[in-house]
């Protein structure tokens, strides 16, 4: 079985990106994806008022197939909280999902904390982008972590290309913490997280529809882990952290 | 290289210890030498060396040099500083080809690279690293934009994570200039590879990219 912990799905044309549920949930199927954490690319609240509701009825044509998270924008301040209340209570969003990127605001402000808290309020896991820009690095996430100890925070991406050690480092000092191994490109930093943090906190991510599924699922393999980690990168962690019975 | 199936690899002189630039490139002539069927090797052009930077000798030959190697970010220098024109102007009319160390911040942007690429048409620069290490998906556009708009640019592909982007690179808007890389060892050649055997361009397209540009990025085509 194999849950990716971080996927998207959202038509932005704007941004060149069409990837309707239809198409998510084919690429997972040629890939051998049985469930699929998937937030929008447009944060909410912001333009488009209706960015849950595009996700949520996405989501609904495939149960059990894909997990809801509400992408947020935290510049909203209350506005942020309330959509994020909305999402949990009226749609059954599972998580929060964080790119701090775009909308450049620094993860440890009193605005996204409000968020870490809120969703340690709710018992959903936060998934937070994390890698080597500015916002987005794995110890200024640490610094929100601080601020809201009581989150479980994914930061995805394994630190990206020059933050694997700060974001393993993050890990150990911060047991609420996971990370995702989509999208960075090297099954060696695989295998450093399994070995620095345990297999118990890697989560497995692709990030599709961007990037190639197949990939991500032979980088995992080509680590050398062995069937147990395996088992608990491609499904049990994240069946664990989202609640769900993956049987 | 034999276990992943790779015949042939340009080899970019790391930064030694020493950090001289001409200590770098004689350990690549010795690798080189030892192995003339798998390597060829770029001669690693430190700026800050001034003249005594530049490859004394002719590309080509028995161990010669097939191109020219500048890593901005090792050696601290912005790829579009004025006072590394010399080493472009060199490299231009002598008709060497340039790896660009590419997606540095400050340094390499590849806007930096559109610059000298427009400055400097007649130089065939490839950038390492798809033209961007920035996993947040921002500089996609402007890496398409600039290859597209820059027909003396190449686009390496290691590192390159986004499938359909790549895709339309080889098969589009970087046609013939799209070449297999595996930036080792920051990368790994098994998961290079995978890229592009399991990525959803066209087979024309992956023999382009394993094969007929690479050898049009060093003019042996």
């Amino acid at each position: 079985m194999i849950i990716d912990a971080h996927a998207h799905m959202d038509e932005c044309p704007i941004r060149g990106y069409y990837d309707p549920p239809e198409k998510v949930v084919r690429i997972m199927d040629e890939a051998g994806i049985d469930m699929a954490v998937v937030s929008a690319y447009r944060n909410a609240p912001e333009a488009d008022p209706h960015i849950l509701e595009y996700v949520a009825r996405g989501a609904a044509k495939f149960p059990g197939r894909l997990i809801p998270f509400a992408r947020l924008n935290p510049r909203y301040g209350d506005g942020a909280l309330e959509t994020l209340d909305r999402a949990v209570n009226e749609f059954g969003f599972r998580g929060v999902k964080l790119h701090p990127a775009s909308y450049n605001l620094i993860p440890f402000g009193e605005a996204t904390v409000r968020i870490f808290k809120r969703a340690a309020d709710y018992g959903i896991p936060l998934l937070i982008h994390c890698t080597d820009e500015g916002m987005c690095l794995p110890l200024q996430v640490e610094m929100a972590m601080e601020r809201s100890p009581e989150t479980k925070v994914v930061l995805a991406h394994l630190g990206g290309f020059f933050h694997t050690e700060d974001v393993l480092r993050v890990c150990l000092r911060r047991p609420n913490a996971y990370v995702d191994t989509s999208e960075i490109p090297n099954a060696k930093k695989v295998r450093l997280a399994v070995e620095t943090l345990g297999a118990e906190r890697v989560l497995f991510g692709t990030d599709l529809p961007t990037d190639n599924p197949a990939l991500e699922i032979h980088k995992i393999k080509a680590a050398g882990l062995g069937k147990e980690a395996e088992e608990l990168i491609f499904h049990k962690n994240a069946a664990r952290l989202l609640g769900i019975d993956a049987a | 290289m034999r276990l992943h199936g790779i015949a042939r690899a340009l080899i970019c002189p790391r930064k030694g210890l020493s950090y001289s630039a001409r200590e770098a490139n004689a350990a690549a002539a010795r690798m080189c030498g030892r192995e003339p069927n798998a390597f060829m090797r770029a001669f690693r052009v430190d700026p800050w060396q001034g003249e005594g930077a530049l490859p004394g000798e002719a590309r080509g030959g028995e161990n010669g040099v097939a191109a020219a190697y500048m890593n901005p970010w090792e050696d601290n220098f912005r790829c579009n500083d004025s006072r590394v024109f010399f080493a472009y102007e060199f490299l231009e009319s002598h008709g060497f080809p340039l790896v660009m160390e590419t997606g540095y911040p400050w340094v390499s942007h590849v806007s930096q690279l559109w610059e000298v690429a427009g400055m400097f048409p007649s130089l065939r620069i490839l950038a390492s690293n798809a033209g961007q290490l920035d996993l947040s998906g921002l500089s996609f556009g402007s890496v398409s934009a600039v290859l597209a708009e820059s027909p003396n640019l190449y686009l390496g592909t290691a590192a390159a994570v986004a499938a359909d982007w790549l895709k339309e690179a080889a098969e589009n808007w970087a046609k013939g200039r799209v070449v297999f890389t595996t930036s080792y060892p920051m990368f790994e050649p098994e998961m290079e590879r995978f890229r592009i055997d399991n990525g959803c361009m066209s087979d024309a397209a992956k023999r382009e990219i394993y094969y007929d540009n690479p050898l049009r990025f060093l003019g042996l085509s």
